[in-house]
């Protein structure tokens, strides 16, 4: 029986109550997963027009680190830019994720070698928002500077470095204005679900908001989103240790958490004072809980950081995983804040700030490059020819790092470049490609080429190289002097 | 807190956690591998690849084999205080 709206039109029955017709098909294939024990079932989605939201010349796909520089960089060289975010802020890891120890721009001597994007995102924070080491004593050896920024996790190895902690509200903030004043289009609460193929090329990606699904056309497409998921929906081949067979779940995954009115200066008082007390208090928490975290001061004495807990056998892709992470982080940070309340100096009036609304997660998929970064490369102190950057060591042992331009294009994508944590490497070098500063380093280089690329059709493959690293050193970027080797 | 090696590595030394730490942290001993935590950089490359669960994170030691933190912290003192400190382990287990 037909019925009739508000406004007097005639409804079907069936469509009465939906507005849309009948939309449920069985499906008939069995999906990819359902050998590694994933679902069995499946429905059939019937094909559908989707509107474009938008046409850009380049289109980053995430905005942590490495899409911010990359956005930043390729709207500084004239492209249209579109950033596209899934969460309600831009900065990833090291703002939603409270990874705020910005872990390391410095090598080993004290000299800066991560700058560019690095160094105008940090130039902006204002007072109070960061706290870090003075240039004077980056390098420092000298035991009193040592032990204090040690417990600010600016101090390795017995060297100050300048890793710095920041507030990552602040760093949200100067994200985004940064972003705006660059002329980045930004797409907050918009994530991008897959791509639109076109033989070696993306012609755009879909995304999908409150708005539904819409898609956006790009000349070039950067993938930052950390876990290559723009690669991967494009379906080449990539590294992993988390799918697949031979996985091993390798890196653990934690939801980080932040408290409020602590007396750290106290808490330092007391472990450098009292040592056994402290060693005592460790011990009982340990017994207690079953685990114990060590807390790090924030940005201001009156926060503590906790950067575990450490929970190890999850997969950064796989949903079930997250949640389960997710809740059992969360059961650790309130024993923790009952146990520190209860018996640590300092801690007595701590309270709940923030349990990140990012997830830790350290490693998923890795790209397949034009190059991959190897570790017994870098051991032997490799200076690319193709350089975009330069790294810290993760040791004192090894020089530093040249990150060549290979490591960020796809082998088989051929108007896609990658920033972030998902680079070409093997599993050694993705351990500090990882951190935020390589990030924006990566990111940085992704987005000149991709302006690059956009602006004269070229593959970023077929991109000069010098011109490249032209624009970098434009941009504030450090690159090895032509010829030398890495310096120690 | 950097990674550590308990005493399941005792009498079993795989060795393959040497051949994927980036930074050369891991050393071999009289009976068993330790971490040096002044060298670890807490990547967490060993853990997974341990054929006996011997690696955790430091946080992550159970309450009775907590001594092992400080049996991988000697290091810093030298291959025979490791030595020592198993020893004192092994006699009491």
């Amino acid at each position: 029986m037909a019925q009739e709206d508000s406004s007097g039109r005639h409804l079907e029955n069936e469509q009465y109550h939906l507005g849309r017709e009948s939309w449920f098909t069985e499906g008939t294939q069995r999906p990819a997963h359902a050998e590694d024990g994933g679902p069995q079932r499946t429905v059939h989605e019937p094909a559908r027009e989707t509107p474009v939201h938008e046409e850009t010349d380049v289109l980053v796909v995430g905005g942590g680190p490495a899409g911010c520089a990359a956005a930043v960089a390729a709207a500084r060289l004239g492209a249209k830019a579109t950033l596209v975010e899934r969460y309600n802020h831009l900065g990833g890891l090291s703002t939603g994720g409270l990874v705020i120890w910005i872990d390391r721009m410095s090598d080993w001597s004290g000299k800066q070698i991560i700058t560019g994007f690095a160094s105008e995102i940090l130039d902006r924070l204002p007072e109070g928002a960061l706290a870090g080491a003075p240039p004077e004593q980056w390098g420092s050896t000298e035991a009193e500077q040592v032990a204090h920024w040690r417990e600010r996790l600016s101090a390795f190895r017995d060297v100050v470095t300048w890793s710095p902690m920041i507030d990552p509200e602040w760093l949200k903030y100067e994200s985004v204005e940064l972003a705006q004043e660059a002329g980045v289009r930004l797409l907050l609460h918009s994530w991008v679900v897959d791509v639109l193929v076109d033989g070696r090329e993306l012609r755009g990606a879909i995304f999908e908001s409150k708005q539904g699904r819409r898609a956006i056309l790009a000349k070039v497409i950067v993938d930052a989103s950390g876990d290559l998921d723009v690669c991967a929906a494009a379906g080449v081949p990539c590294e992993s240790d988390v799918e697949g067979k031979g996985a091993n779940v390798q890196h653990c995954v934690n939801t980080p958490w932040t408290w409020g009115g602590i007396d750290f200066k106290r808490w330092v008082a007391f472990k450098r004072g009292d040592p056994g007390a402290h060693r005592e208090l460790m011990k009982r928490g340990h017994e207690e809980l079953g685990y114990l975290e060590t807390p790090h001061a924030g940005w201001n004495d009156d926060v503590a950081l906790f950067m575990g807990p450490r929970l190890t056998g999850y997969s950064g892709v796989n949903v079930d995983d997250l949640t389960a992470v997710e809740i059992e982080s969360r059961r650790r940070m309130v024993a923790h804040l009952q146990f520190f309340r209860a018996h640590a100096p300092g801690f007595e009036h701590a309270w709940l700030l923030l349990s990140a609304p990012q997830l830790g997660v350290r490693h998923t998929r890795r790209l397949i490059g034009a190059h991959k970064m190897v570790m017994d490369e870098w051991r032997a102190g490799v200076r690319h020819d193709d350089e975009i950057g330069v790294s810290p060591s993760p040791s004192s042992k090894f020089a530093n790092i040249s990150v060549p331009y290979g490591c960020i294009v796809p082998a088989e994508l051929d108007n896609v470049l990658v920033g972030g944590r998902h680079v070409a490497t093997d599993p050694q070098t993705q351990a500090f490609m990882r951190e935020i500063p390589q990030c924006w380093l990566t990111g940085q280089a992704a987005g000149v080429a991709a302006a690059m690329a956009a602006a004269t059709g070229a593959a970023p493959k077929a991109l000069d190289v010098r011109e490249l690293q032209h624009e970098l050193r434009g941009q504030g970027v450090y690159l090895q002097p032509a010829g030398a080797r890495a310096a120690a | 807190m950097t990674y550590v090696i308990g005493p399941a590595c005792i009498g079993v030394k795989d060795l393959t956690c040497l051949d994927v730490c980036p930074v050369d942290c891991i050393h071999e001993v009289d009976e068993m591998l330790v971490i040096d935590p002044g060298e670890c950089i807490d990547c967490a490359l060993c853990e997974p690849v341990c054929p006996v669960d011997a690696i955790t994170p430091g946080e992550g030691v159970p309450p009775e084999d907590r001594e092992f933190i400080a049996i991988n912290a000697a290091w810093g003192d030298g291959a025979d205080e490791v030595n020592r400190l198993v020893a004192e382990y092994l006699a009491r287990a």
